[in-house]
């Protein structure tokens, strides 16, 4: 029998032994990064069970250096796997063989462990290298072996959320080099177009951390992608010179909800100040904190349960409406549009369904409050709202994206999605109850009286339209209505510095745009424009105006 | 065609429009829902519709591997993201397939049904041909 044979045959035995007689756990060993851990291996036993028979006292396995071995694996799991003990090649057992506790002045050629972050450094002679793969094992008289499998695993992550753009860490279990004379190479690839795309980042060493190397972007990586980004990175190398090649999946900067149905607070501030003149504020908004899909409440019998207010205030002559609004809390949508399952009688059937369109009925109810901020007036309602999904007249961009995504599952996360897109949706709205507040504004004027309101009744129809339309930074939403009022309501309003009393009813139209453009990649700022126009609930007051203001979307 | 293949294509056209051509066996849940349902959060309605149409299906109300999905499994993260995940999860509401049967079945669930609709799409354009 060769040489040869005889280490194969030791290696299978060992294979064997390890088979057998492994410890359940989960320890970890690792090498943690910067030039000063370049020659040390952390067996990390945080997460497991047995860690205070294994390392936990003075006569424990873990803390004998002679009860370590390090063997090097080759063809790792397969049938075909061997192990080298290699533990001479690694080790530097030249120091004392017991561990050092940390929280002593331990020498550099001991071991050392940390028995608060449970973690036991081996000094090592030489650094791990990144293409091959270790098996660190503890061995025990009474317990048994314990083992870890250690190979490099480089990965990419995000380590900070400032910094999700330009800034990335390389993470790896053997130490990398901690300098690099030359760029190192941040490759994005993704499918656009009529095929694969990339684009390229220099990057620099930044930083070096334990638990990786900081890299820096020469620019910014791309916001609010629908799918996470390929990055590969090149030009690492561990401390031999031997490149490592790591690619992972980083998900970029979130974007805002561009549909404000699923925003939690959506701000337009703005502010006028002008010779003469008091400055005047106003802000209109909605605060909806169950809107966002992971908080969404849902009830039984497919019931959501999503309150909110909506506001629209100002100072002085802002030409606001003055008004805290809390409209309906319960949804429930109804799909349409789907063939019931009779017209699927065969198998064969499936084959010859035709694609089919389905339509979605919003449904809103619930009680509805308006309060006048300026005046005092409460208005309490019963509303009933339904809102119409057409998939022609849906096309927003994630509707877009899931459709591509959809047809293409095997390239999903590579596919660089559209962010263009539109929706419009025609409701309609019935608002039903009274103003319950007996109302009596004093006019301080010489020979004036006092404006009067009753208590009196609600009944108020919408038909009307709410849209978006996405390009780029640009976002246009529209919401246009016509409201017939069955019953008239009265309403105080200003001239003259008298407040006086007007009685509404009949259509009124009500319209209001918004452009705005957005001021940076994740959507939640931007510089917008607002005009409206027409008479909205519950002052009535005409407004035809012009705002531009700082809108902010979270 | 299978009878857990049959009834799964069945369920997903039902909750959502989907015919079996517009999607693969790889497809994510929450793509399909999203590219067909205007305006509905898949997380919000799409979860909770996908398993009352499974539970109102004829093979898989009564079978205890679709009522032990729970709706957090098809949420992002969870192990139902794709039409083979929950496939996977419901082969055993059929017919008592054999092990291997059941392999061959996870590895090319859809093969069959894409066969036959490889040969229907060939098909149609020469009808239209001799119409016009």
């Amino acid at each position: 029998m060769s040489p040869r044979d005889l280490a194969v045959l030791a290696f299978m035995f060992a294979a064997q032994i390890f088979l057998t007689a492994q410890i359940p756990g989960t320890v970890q060993g690792y090498q943690k990064q910067g030039g000063d851990y370049r020659l040390k291996l952390v067996l990390d036993f945080d997460t497991f069970a047995a860690a205070d028979q294994w390392f936990g006292q003075p006569s424990s396995p873990g803390r004998s250096f002679v009860n370590y071995k390090l063997y090097l694996v080759s063809a790792p799991n397969t049938s075909q796997m061997n192990l080298m003990d290699v533990s001479q090649t690694y080790f530097d057992r030249s120091g004392p063989p017991a561990a050092c506790d940390r929280s002593f002045s331990c020498p550099s050629d001991q071991m050392i462990i940390d028995t608060y972050n449970k973690t036991i450094e081996i000094p090592l002679r030489a650094s791990l290298h990144s293409e091959a793969s270790y098996l660190l094992e503890v061995s025990g008289p009474s317990q048994g072996r314990l083992d870890a499998s250690i190979s490099a695993s480089p990965s990419v992550v995000s380590y900070d959320e400032a910094l999700l753009r330009n800034s990335l860490k390389v993470t790896a279990n053997v130490n990398l080099a901690s300098s690099y004379p030359q760029p190192i190479t941040v490759t994005r690839t993704f499918v656009g177009g009529l095929g694969a795309s990339t684009e390229t980042y220099k990057a620099t060493v930044s930083r070096v951390d334990l638990d990786g190397i900081v890299l820096r972007l020469d620019h910014k990586l791309p916001a609010t992608k629908g799918n996470p980004m390929q990055l590969t990175v090149s030009g690492i190398t561990d401390s031999y010179g031997t490149a490592v090649l790591i690619k992972s999946k980083i998900a970029s900067v979130p974007a805002a909800p561009t549909d404000l149905t699923k925003a939690f607070v959506t701000t337009q501030l703005s502010a006028t100040a002008a010779v003469h003149s008091l400055p005047t504020f106003s802000g209109t908004g909605a605060l909806a904190p169950w809107h966002p899909v992971q908080r969404n409440i849902i009830l039984p019998r497919g019931l959501q349960f999503d309150p909110s207010v909506s506001f629209d205030v100002g100072s002085g002559n802002s030409k606001s409406t003055n008004a805290v609004t809390i409209p309906s809390q319960f949804i429930r949508p109804w799909i349409f549009g789907i063939p019931n399952a009779k017209r699927v009688g065969l198998p064969s059937d499936l084959n010859t369904l035709k694609s089919v369109s389905p339509k979605v009925l919003n449904g809103m109810f619930g009680p509805r409050a308006e309060f006048d901020t300026q005046y005092g007036g409460t208005n309490v309602l019963g509303e009933t709202r339904a809102e119409l999904y057409l998939t022609s007249l849906y096309q927003t961009s994630s509707f877009q994206g899931a459709g591509i995504a959809m047809g293409n599952p095997a390239i999903r996360d590579l596919l660089d999605l559209p962010g263009n897109g539109f929706s419009l949706a025609p409701y309609l709205q019935f608002d039903g109850g009274g103003h319950v507040t007996a109302q009596s504004i004093t006019n301080s004027g010489v020979g004036t009286v006092n404006a009067h309101i009753s208590t009196y009744k609600i009944s108020r129809l919408y038909l009307g339209v709410k849209g978006t339309a996405q390009y780029a930074r640009n976002t246009i939403a529209l919401d246009g209505s016509w409201v017939d009022i069955f019953l008239a309501e009265s309403v105080p309003f200003i001239q003259n510095k008298v407040v006086l009393v007007r009685r509404i009813n009949g259509f009124q139209p009500h319209a209001k745009g918004t452009y705005s453009i957005y001021l940076d990649d994740a959507k939640h700022l931007a510089g917008s424009v607002s005009w409206e126009n027409g008479r909205s609930a519950p002052s009535f007051g005409y407004l035809n105006k012009v705002t531009i203001g700082l809108q902010v979307t979270y | 065609m299978n009878q857990v293949e049959y009834h799964l294509k069945l369920t997903i056209y039902l909750w959502c429009g989907a015919t079996p051509v517009q999607y693969s066996v790889d497809s994510q849940l929450r793509d399909i829902w999203a590219a067909h349902i205007p305006g509905l959060a898949y997380e919000t309605a799409g979860i909770q519709r996908f398993m009352q149409f499974m539970y109102q299906d004829a093979l898989f109300g009564p079978c205890p591997a679709a009522h032990n999905m729970t709706p957090g499994e098809f949420v992002t993260g969870g192990d139902l993201q794709t039409v083979k995940a929950v496939y996977g999860r419901l082969l055993g509401c059929g017919s008592a397939p054999s092990p291997t049967a059941i392999l061959s079945d996870v590895m090319l669930p859809f093969a069959l049904s894409k066969a036959a609709q490889a040969q229907t799409a060939a098909a149609k354009p020469a009808k239209r041909r001799k119409r016009s």
